[in-house]
């Protein structure tokens, strides 16, 4: 495994054409990370159509490194305006902000970032020793396992978005039903495509997640009041922002919150925007002085910032070895490695390992890279900060249907990325959790090529998936999962009436 | 009965799966090599039903939790402006006129080309969100200067960089 790091970091640092993109890739990321209302998605879907002419190891380096720089920037917008630039970085304002008001913003702001790198670099150290023996046990998976391993991503992804079970399950439903359009993979059969040639083969991945993800966002900024903040311009950045003392006291709060971003960040459809609240909660409530949580201390940063970071790795562990994304960002990097024939998943490894230890190599860079970008240009972003979104909103719009267009030459990928965008608002406006469609979507036609492959193999065999232990405990735990989340539901039903009734008997 | 949020969910729901249940009808299978297991019409019929299943009991719970409940939903505060002397919700004229102009965008790509149909759509849809107070001339013609060369340079890196073809249009 070393060997192949090693012959990686040599692939990526002996291409100054990679280490370019790669620049870039941070740079650019950052800035949308810290744009409010821009996201590492729409960075990503702007981006993808410019890799297609790259090479496999230069496009996904870039791709990889706009999500490591997407997941950092956050924390610029959340310090110095008060408002979190990605939903990962709501805890860090929580002191962030009353540090920048005490006139620390450059302490804050180096905290952050140091935060960030030791974050990303757990969860990239932890992506590259885990996924390699998983991707190994997967690969003795049949059409039963991958049936049950689908099941259980899609039951837990449904119960863990949004607040009612019942509406992330419809979601995941609604975008199975989308995978259904177009071709059937066993037998050739036409299958609601309505007349239309162009939906022979189904929608594409990509037009789905950009429309879904990006459109719907520029149509929702569109539509809502713009958050307008003052820049905080007035900061001062010494070294790293933090004392050797102070790094050795944050010790244990930074490898604890990093391996909650990174056990969250593995877990389908939660992710680092849930990762820094749970470790600000632990270190909060860990702490001998949790009553200073929120007045400016930089034990909050180090934790949110930590999390956010390392939950980067985390969410690759499945994509790669199960091919399984837990977010857009990941989604849209698994449309990156299709684009660049490549196919996430158990054989990824033995197929293209060269690549993907490239890949893991540009990973460690672009921490490097990110580390020292915003450590040198932290002016520059915040000037970028005040690039107003009316003007950026429209240019990105352009960029997807260029990315779209370019993947088929046919101008029904740009209608099909309104068509999704407004599917996309309508949902979101709902409250209607998107991953659990993505990834129904996604996992739509392998959950029916799986199961109805494995019905074959069975025969008149009808209890063959008791004789599959993995399958039969994947099975187990999805049922269990969704019992639980039904049991959850009910719970907390019954205490938001008790607690409405109490209000009223108050009043 | 006042429907609540969850509930108009759960009736879209299922009327979509009622729609796509009637569409799995116009399926035609072929059993090429198994009569064994399921064909191409099962899995959407598995869906169709499950879909149902799930609005129904999401519709009665929230049902039975809205019969209980005292307070009202809450409901944010909304932004209104002027258009053709009556006060409308600033938030829906925008996303209306945010999705007529993609649609335009997407109808003239083609016939247009990339550059003029890009360069009508960005201009359009800058002066859109450009804050009221911000709106003049100058910033007209900045904004159709910016568009067009932002348009046109991105025609020329994807075409002539990356060598990707981009409709060129009536213009030629």
């Amino acid at each position: 495994m070393m060997s192949l790091l090693g012959q990686g970091v040599l692939t990526v640092v002996g291409n100054p054409g990679i280490l370019l993109a790669m620049f870039v890739g941070v740079f650019i990321g950052i800035i949308f990370g810290a744009l409010p209302g821009l996201t590492t998605v729409a960075c990503l879907s702007m981006f993808l159509p410019v890799t297609y002419v790259m090479s496999q190891e230069m496009g996904l380096s870039m791709l990889t490194a706009i999500y490591i720089g997407g997941m950092s920037g956050g924390l610029v917008s959340a310090i110095l305006l008060n408002i979190p630039g990605t939903p990962s970085s709501i805890a860090t304002c929580f002191d962030g902000t009353p540090m920048a008001k005490k006139g620390l913003a450059g302490k804050a702001l180096g905290t952050g970032v140091f935060a960030s790198i030791v974050g990303n670099f757990i969860g990239v150290l932890a992506m590259i020793f885990i996924s390699p023996p998983l991707a190994a046990a997967t690969l003795q998976f049949g059409p039963w396992e991958n049936f049950g391993v689908t099941l259980f991503a899609l039951t837990l992804i449904a119960s863990l978005c949004g607040k009612n079970i019942y509406t992330g399950l419809l979601s995941a439903v609604f975008g199975m039903m989308f995978s259904t359009i177009g071709l059937d993979k066993i037998d050739s059969s036409q299958r609601f495509t309505f007349g239309f040639n162009s939906l022979t083969t189904g929608f594409g991945l990509l037009t789905v997640l950009v429309g879904m993800y990006a459109v719907s966002e520029v149509l929702k900024t569109a539509s809502s009041d713009q958050q307008e903040g003052k820049v905080n311009e007035d900061f001062h950045m010494h070294g790293l922002g933090l004392t050797g003392t102070e790094i050795k006291s944050q010790s244990w709060n930074l490898l604890r919150s990093s391996l909650i971003g990174l056990a969250i960040g593995i877990l389908p459809g939660i992710g680092g925007s849930t990762a820094n609240i749970i470790a600000y909660s632990v270190a909060k409530s860990s702490s001998k002085y949790p009553e200073k949580f929120g007045t400016g201390i930089i034990d909050g940063i180090c934790a949110s910032e930590s999390a956010n970071n390392a939950s980067v790795g985390g969410a690759m562990i499945p994509l790669l070895t199960l091919g399984i994304p837990g977010d857009g960002s990941t989604a849209l990097l698994l449309g990156g490695f299709m684009l660049h024939g490549l196919q996430p998943g158990p054989l990824l490894f033995q197929n293209n390992g060269s690549i993907v230890y490239s890949i893991f190599a540009s990973m460690l860079i672009s921490t490097v890279m990110m580390g020292v970008i915003m450590y040198l240009c932290m002016r520059a972003f915040v000037k970028i900060l005040k690039v107003p979104s009316f003007i950026l909103i429209p240019c990105i719009i352009v960029l997807c249907s260029i990315g779209a267009y370019t993947l088929n030459y046919r101008t029904f990928d740009i209608w099909a990325l309104l068509f999704f965008g407004i599917i996309g608002l309508g949902m979101a406006t709902a409250k209607v959790p998107l991953p659990p469609f993505i990834l129904g979507f996604i996992l739509g036609s392998d959950f029916e090529v799986n199961l109805r492959t494995g019905l074959q193999y069975a025969a008149s065999d009808h209890l063959m998936l008791l004789h599959r232990p993995i399958a039969l405990t994947f099975v187990v735990l999805a049922v269990v999962f969704l019992v639980i989340s039904i049991m959850k539901l009910r719970a907390q039903n019954k205490r938001e009436l008790a607690m409405q009734k109490e209000g009223g008997g108050a009043v | 009965m006042k429907l609540n949020r969850e509930m108009k969910v759960a009736l879209f729901f299922i009327c979509f799966a009622i729609f796509y249940l009637v569409m799995t009808t116009q399926i035609q299978t072929k059993d090429l090599y198994s009569t064994v297991g399921l064909n191409s019409k099962s899995m959407p019929k598995l869906y169709g039903v499950l879909m149902i299943v799930l609005g129904v009991i999401l519709f009665v719970t929230s049902y039975l939790k809205q019969r209980k409940q005292t307070a009202p939903e809450e409901k944010k505060p909304v932004t209104m402006i002027k258009l053709f002397g009556r006060d409308v919700p600033r938030g829906k004229v925008y996303l209306v006129a945010s999705i007529l102009l993609f649609a335009f965008y997407a109808g003239t790509y083609s016939l247009l080309g990339f550059v003029l149909s890009g360069f009508i759509y960005l201009t359009l849809m800058i002066l859109l969100l450009t804050p009221q107070r911000l709106k003049s001339r100058k910033t007209t013609i900045f904004t159709a200067l910016f568009s067009f060369v932002f348009v046109y340079a991105l025609y020329l890196i994807f075409t002539r960089v990356l060598s990707m073809m981009l409709p060129r249009g009536m213009l030629g």
